[in-house]
């Protein structure tokens, strides 16, 4: 009509009930965490009597070539210490075999450990990601770096070469991870989330 | 203007619950109250509304620049300086904005007064740009009304345009927005829709999903990298935040973009009043620590440079109400005198009147009893009849 106020015609395309709601709202959640384990080495996993000592070097071995393939790079050591912490990082060579480009100089921190997610455990070779010790925004990055053993037992935070964050679930090695963390194959530019929404939980955006 | 009684749809709550619109009616009394509704004459809208919604939005786009150029204010504003020169570059650079709403006072008798300018997450938008919409075609429908009633609500139709006309071609436009709040998840939804139905590829995200890559480009959870975000989540968050300091060294171009952050500011309705002192659409404001704020004498408001929802606003010299607890107030506060929203059988409506890509397009009322509007508030529908 003319002269109208209003909208001549309001027409949704993704909302309602051709795609289903719960769908589209759904991919605004965050991924869902899954309980894991996270070793140092396969000696402390095989000592951990979770999994048997094949699982333990199976897991390990599979981390050791995705720590080849997706490790963190970085264009100068300053920055990887930076994100890591001082002497975490050594030069490796670029993720890519296929390069025509005169070979980078690269650097990566070297793998700290493992995690196993736990609901692959009757698996002989059980999904496993390598992870990366930072020590970024501790107070003392060398006592940070200078720990072993699992996700409690010293300072720093541990990621997967996607960037997801292990959280330690109490005692012992138990971790949990992001779903995903375990389903990203590729190799990965991410080096972290989870920097913004820190005010999130409990505040609405909405004004 | 005029408050009416209305006849609720037999089937509204089925409708909403349809398109995720469930917290219309989760509380009680309903969120969405259609069993009243507003009346407008068309010179209310046209002559008061929406002449007055382009006066405003056209104040505040040279109060940007003018804010921008002062050091002073923008230290007031609590702006860390370090982004100082990341919100200038996207002012020089003309980055496009999408959308606002102008909370107004309104009673019929006088023209409007600005109480704030809701510039960077403002939401309210679905249940005013669609379902405000979809009661009034129904009840037109239905002989409720007459076939001449309107609606100031081209919202809709001005989102998609928009969209269309922000120049992301081929790019993907990344939606995020907090996943813990239904109101947030349909806002950001209802934004995704409109993109997507100008034509655009869009990606939703939850906002603690985004990564960072070594050299400081943004990503998806697969890794895309993020050349274009709407955020529903506001910029002082943003900065803030662990990855704030990374924005200035990245492309990516963001909506809301930054220079929006100079309006979606309290501080705004005093650097207004500095402007424009005596503007028939303004109400007299200070920053808390201007020596005018305490020489001015009548009953004002207090209200925290960075607040939402109507939390920790607070009623000096005039009738005490009680303070709605909240996390605001860190960065100081404005004062702005105090102008009591109008009763209609003890309803106090608030006016949010809709700026999208630049034009005033549409409104959405919300009302409670307090004098003080908060996320309590119920939204009534109106019309347009003369």
């Amino acid at each position: 009509m003319a002269g109208s106020k209003r909208s001549a015609i309001v027409w949704l395309s993704l909302i309602g009930a051709y795609i289903g709601v719960s769908y589209c709202v759904g991919s605004y959640k965050r991924n869902d965490a899954v309980a894991a384990d996270l070793f140092t080495s396969p000696q402390e996993c095989a000592a951990s009597g979770r999994y048997d000592r094949t699982q333990c070097d199976n897991a390990y071995a599979e981390a050791a070539r995705l720590n080849q393939q997706s490790a963190p790079r970085y264009n100068s050591l300053a920055d990887c210490e930076a994100d890591f912490s001082p002497g975490a990082c050594d030069r490796v060579p670029p993720a890519s075999a296929v390069s025509t480009a005169p070979a980078a100089t690269l650097f990566a921190p070297a793998m700290a450990g493992f995690v196993i997610g736990a609901a692959a455990a009757a698996l002989a070779t059980p999904s496993a990601q390598p992870v990366y010790r930072s020590c970024a925004g501790q107070q003392d990055p060398r006592n940070c770096s200078s720990g072993s053993g699992g996700a409690g037992s010293s300072g720093g935070r541990f990621f997967t070469s996607s960037g997801y964050s292990v959280t330690s679930t109490g005692s012992g090695s138990s971790v949990s991870i992001s779903r995903s963390a375990f389903s990203a194959s590729a190799p990965s530019a991410t080096l972290s989330r989870g920097g913004f929404g820190a005010r999130a939980a409990s505040i609405s955006a909405r004004a | 203007m005029e408050r009416l009684a209305g006849i609720e749809r037999a089937d509204w709550r089925r409708q909403a619950a349809s398109v995720g619109f469930d917290f219309a009616f989760a509380d009680s009394p309903p969120y969405w109250n259609e069993s009243a509704y507003y009346r407008f004459t068309l010179a209310e809208i046209e002559r008061d509304i929406e002449a007055a919604t382009a006066e405003l939005l056209r104040l505040c786009y040279q109060a940007v620049g003018y804010t921008l150029d002062r050091p002073a204010l923008l230290r007031q504003l609590a702006i860390p300086e370090w982004a100082w020169d990341y919100v200038k570059e996207s002012w020089r650079r003309q980055d496009k904005d999408l959308y606002g709403r102008f909370d107004l006072h309104y009673d019929g008798a006088a023209p409007p007064k600005l109480f704030e300018f809701n510039a960077d997450t403002p939401t309210a938008l679905f249940e005013a740009a669609v379902f405000q919409w979809q009661w009034l075609e129904e009840n037109i429908a239905q002989g409720v009304f007459p076939t001449g009633a309107d609606q100031f609500n081209s919202i809709h139709e001005k989102l998609i345009a928009g969209f269309a006309n922000f120049g992301l071609g081929r790019r993907t436009l990344h939606v995020a927005c907090l996943s813990e709040h239904p109101e947030d998840l349909l806002t950001a939804e209802y934004i995704r829709d409109c993109a997507h139905q100008a034509g655009i590829r869009t990606k939703p995200l939850a906002i603690a999903d985004i990564g960072i890559t070594a050299d400081r480009r943004f990503t998806d959870l697969e890794d895309e990298i993020i050349t274009d975000l709407f955020k529903l989540y506001p910029w002082e968050w943003m900065l803030a935040d662990e990855f704030g300091r990374a924005l200035p060294q990245d492309r990516m171009r963001l909506i809301e973009p930054a220079w929006k952050m100079m309006l979606s500011n309290k501080g705004l309705l005093a650097i207004l009043w500095e402007m424009f002192p005596g503007h028939d659409l303004l109400l007299p404001a200070y920053f808390e620590d201007d020596p005018r704020a305490a020489t001015s004498a009548g009953p004002h408001i207090r209200k925290p440079l960075l607040g939402r929802e109507g939390s920790n606003i607070e009623i000096v010299r005039g009738k005490p109400v009680p303070v709605v607890d909240g996390p605001y107030g860190a960065e100081g506060y404005v004062v702005q005198e105090l102008r009591e929203l109008p009763s209609f059988s003890g309803n106090r409506p608030v006016i949010g009147s809709w700026v999208v890509a630049g034009q005033a397009c549409g409104m959405g009322i919300r009302e409670e009893a307090a004098l003080v509007t908060s996320n309590a508030a119920r939204f009534v529908p109106h019309i347009i009849l003369d």
